[in-house]
């Protein structure tokens, strides 16, 4: 690393190499099988560099090319986005939060393929014609940053994560359960994670109809992916600054809900993201995006507020060594609320309960427009549920829906497909459309 | 550096401890630019070296990825005990083996005539750089626009323990142009995209597109959001390559079904799947297309795979695994997004092949339907489905009439394919920009083929 920055710096006066090393080990089972035994190991390096006021940037996993990866990074600067700022310095004394899970850093292979095979005994016990799924993953990186300001900043983050469904074929009807487990605070357990995946194939076992028009619905935090897509979009301080954020100029006003809050928080332990300094050396803070439905500042990377004359919140983040930073939240939070999941379920007279959805992501995202095909929802009565829906489409516009219809918000979290932590949210007034 | 070499020591090592050994090395250079209105706003090129290997024993598989090649020894040695821990899990009936294939030596040239590597990334910014400005000044209505460019040189290298050794290249270089103006607060989006494998020249001179890009925006600011109901909806050639490589495409995919007999019952050979006018194919042809190329991950010699003829499935897509469990032809399906993954069944090109009715035939009797054109994007669980329109028109009275925007539809396997009325003789290749997502590889690039179809029946989403 400091060869890579030596090098660069003869050639101009500011720079910075973040180096990764990414190990990763898989079990996964699939169809009720022990399918595969992965390891992974990827190491690397990104330099960025400032050159004649303009930002380039080249990375490399072979580091006998580092000349090349030099001359790479001062041909990308030369075509590269104008660039004032400086690197940042030393940040001093720094708040650390603890990102080594330890069980994450003891969990061996044995352990893992015992782990899959309980949860696939435990629901061909519980649901005898499913066919489990699960894979368990380890992640271990390290990563460090050095720059031409005096920064050397290294951090490490140990975590696992569990996928677990299933898949039920009955003639020409297909069921697919998926579900995850990111355990921070607490362990993933496979009885727990079977017991869920069959009660959901057993409320599923029978396929209730639907009428087409305006529905009250339960959304689970899978179900909210399209909304909580929106959200991130919205307060991403780029689009804010184009002008093409649903919420620019909305910044102090209340444009949603005042029973929504929703954090960028780095501070959540385990949290693959959290940490004192985000991944350009700039400190972070827990800020709300939305305080009782009032719209706070959006995030913003050093880059995009050089760009356009704001400060960076502490919202550089990489997707490994490959790519430059880029404005992203930390973790998107929704603030629990008060209801108990059964509370809001007992509420419904008349409604749906959507586990989660396809088709999240592609259509008009930043404007906060969703309509999407339920992929595994219930139809609700009287409180209770009463069989699977199926060829039925939920549609509305996330603002929206977000600041007229939220009718409770409830007491506990998960995490959405899109890596939201967010509670069940229940809502008035979607669109439904069924196949007559 | 001798990959030849430190491959066959490594399989020449460990091939006593396995039944079967592969080792995969990548060579990768790729470059990706944005442009955000007429400014440059990331430049980045990556330098990619790096490899994994895969094992065999006693029916178990273990895999093992690494970018430092000192490494590849740990890695043959990680996969090779990986592998005999998961054999000694499996019984008898789970154990895994493999289909014969032709063992190939060879080494194939895609043909490359100006590729990302013989393009200065200098020239490379003047070229998007025209199109930035088109985008960004031609309509003062045009709030944000962008132009993402992104290509990729790869050289992969394939040896394995039964004496095969391939070496090939990929190949991609593709632009998207997107604006976005203002309506009401919100914005509203039109996008398009140019690409080519094999020619640079294909992405030159396309100014056509990106003011196409910029005028489909502006209507779209007059459009209003489709009322939610069920129409015949009439998919250009774009939208019904995503249709069926959402609807069908991933169904066929043997994986899901090899070691699922209720999938497998589902999926029987023969079961008619849409009307006889109906055939579907996934082929490794033609030469230049995102999805074509000789030999697949596994080293698997590939072919056209037939899926739907005359409205019956007659057949599936394999790796070497799911060929061998259903004792059925390899079609050389495996395939791996890059040196990080193992590969698993994937499309290539799919295509519905074209009928007769020209595109006024196919509209012409529908009193009040959509006509939707290009695809946002697609997503399967297998029986249901959803697909997204670009750009949609309302079709009244058998004419095509307003713009309506925000057109999602809802699809079931078994129905939507059945109410497939029509289709057209407008035949063309889609999928230039973009690529597909399985298992968590993605951008994996396929191309679709399709001529203009006609649905009843569809859910369209909407308030």
């Amino acid at each position: 690393m400091e060869k890579i920055l030596k090098k660069a710096l003869e050639s101009t006066g500011k720079a910075e190499v973040f180096h990764g090393d990414y190990r990763t080990a898989e079990v996964s089972y699939e169809n009720g099988k022990l399918k595969t035994v992965s390891s992974v190991r990827m190491t690397g390096a990104g330099l960025r560099l400032i050159k004649d006021g303009r930002l380039g940037y080249a990375s490399t996993t072979d580091f006998s090319q580092t000349d090349r990866l030099v001359l790479a990074a001062l041909d990308t600067a030369a075509a590269g986005p104008k660039a004032k700022f400086d690197f940042p310095g030393d940040p001093g004394k720094l708040v650390s939060v603890d990102s080594v899970k330890e069980k994450a850093t003891r969990l061996g292979i044995s352990e893992m393929v015992e782990m899959g095979a309980r949860y696939v005994e435990k629901l061909k016990k519980l649901a005898p014609d499913c066919y489990p799924e699960t894979s368990i993953t380890v992640e271990h990186d390290k990563t460090c940053i050095l720059n031409s300001s005096g920064l050397d900043y290294e951090s490490e983050g140990a975590m696992y994560h569990v996928y677990f469904g299933a898949t039920v074929i009955k003639g020409s009807d297909v069921l697919m359960v998926p579900a995850f487990k990111i355990p921070l605070d607490d362990e993933y357990d496979p009885d727990l994670a079977a017991e869920e995946v069959a009660e959901k194939i057993k409320r599923a076992e029978t396929v209730a109809e639907v009428e087409t028009g305006p529905t009250t619905v339960l959304f689970s935090p899978m179900g909210l992916d399209s909304i909580l897509m929106a959200l991130d979009a919205g307060f991403n301080g780029k689009y804010v600054e184009l002008g093409i954020s649903p919420i620019k100029g909305l910044r102090g006003s209340k444009a949603l809900s005042d029973k929504l809050t929703v954090w960028n928080d780095p501070t959540v332990r385990y949290w693959f993201r959290s940490g004192a300094l985000d991944q350009e050396g700039i400190p972070t803070e827990k800020r709300a995006l939305v305080r009782e439905g009032v719209i706070g500042e959006p995030y913003y990377d050093l880059l995009t507020a050089d760009m356009y004359g704001r400060r960076s919140t502490g919202s550089g983040y990489r997707n490994g060594f490959e790519a430059p930073p880029s404005p992203s939240v930390s973790l998107m939070a929704v603030e629990p609320g008060d209801k108990e999941v059964s509370e809001m379920l007992a509420s419904i007279e008349d409604g749906l309960y959507v586990d989660y959805c396809l088709g999240a992501g592609q259509g008009n995202v930043l404007a906060g427009e969703f309509s999407n095909n339920i992929g595994l929802g219930y139809k609700v009565k009287d409180g209770k549920i009463v069989g699977r829906v199926k060829n039925l489409m939920v549609a509305g516009n996330a603002y929206d829906t977000l600041k007229d219809n939220i009718v409770a918000v409830g007491d506990k979290r998960g995490f959405s497909m899109t890596m939201c932590l967010t509670p069940h949210i229940l809502v008035d007034k979607v669109s439904v459309t069924a196949k007559k | 550096m001798d990959f030849k070499g430190i491959m066959a020591d490594a399989i020449s090592s460990y091939r006593g401890r396995a039944d079967y050994l592969e080792v995969r090395i990548e060579q990768r250079e790729a470059t990706s630019l944005l442009y955000r209105l007429a400014e440059a706003d990331s430049v980045s090129v990556k330098l990619v070296l790096g490899g994994n290997v895969r094992a065999l024993v006693d029916g178990g598989w273990g895999f093992a990825a690494f970018n430092d090649l000192a490494a590849i020894g740990k890695a043959c040695e990680d996969a090779v005990t990986s592998a005999k821990y998961v054999g000694s899990c499996l019984s008898a009936s789970e154990k895994v083996s493999l289909a014969r294939v032709t063992t190939a030596y060879d080494e194939v040239d895609l043909g490359i005539k100006r590729g990302a590597k013989d393009v200065t990334l200098a020239d490379k910014m003047k070229i998007m750089g025209e199109y930035a400005q088109i985008l960004a000044k031609s309509d003062p209505r045009v709030v944000s626009s962008h132009v993402r460019y992104g290509d990729f040189y790869v050289k992969k290298y394939f040896a394995n323990s039964e004496g095969a050794f391939i070496v090939s290249e990929g190949s991609d270089m593709n632009a998207s142009f997107g604006a976005s103006a203002m309506k009401e607060g919100r914005p509203v989006e039109a996008f398009e995209g140019v690409g080519s494998t094999l020619d640079f020249q294909d992405l030159e001179g396309r100014h056509d597109v990106a003011r196409k890009v910029v005028k489909t925006c502006i209507e779209t600011l007059d459009a209003e959001p489709v009322k939610a109901g069920v129409y015949t909806v009439v998919c250009d050639p774009h939208l019904a390559g995503v249709f069926i490589h959402e609807a069908f495409g991933h169904l066929s995919e043997s994986d899901f079904i090899a070691e699922n007999d209720d999938a497998r019952k589902m999926m029987t050979l023969g079961r008619r799947f849409g009307q006889d006018f109906l055939n579907v194919a996934d082929e490794p042809v033609p030469e230049g297309l995102r999805g074509s190329y000789k030999y697949d991950d596994e080293g698997t010699p590939a072919v056209t795979a037939p899926l739907i003829t005359n409205g019956l499935l007659v057949g599936r897509l394999h790796s070497r695994e799911t060929a061998a469990k259903m004792t059925e032809p390899t079609t050389g399906n495996a395939r791996a997004v890059n040196h990080k993954f193992a590969p698993i069944v994937r499309m290539r090109n799919t295509v519905i092949r074209p009928g007769k009715s020209s595109f006024d035939n196919l509209i012409g009797d529908i009193k009040l339907g959509i006509f939707a054109k290009a695809a946002y994007g697609g997503q399967t669980v297998i029986e249901q489905f959803s697909f997204s329109a670009r750009e949609a028109f309302m079709i009244r009275d058998g004419k095509i009439a307003e713009r309506v925007r925000d057109v999602v539809m809802a699809g079931n396997l078994f129905e939507t394919l059945m109410n497939i009325e029509g289709i057209g003789s407008d035949f063309r290749w889609t999928g230039h920009t973009g690529g597909c997502g399985k298992g968590g590889q993605y951008p994996l690039p396929v191309m679709m083929g399709s001529p203009s179809i006609r649905i009843k029946n569809v859910v369209v989403g909407g308030r």
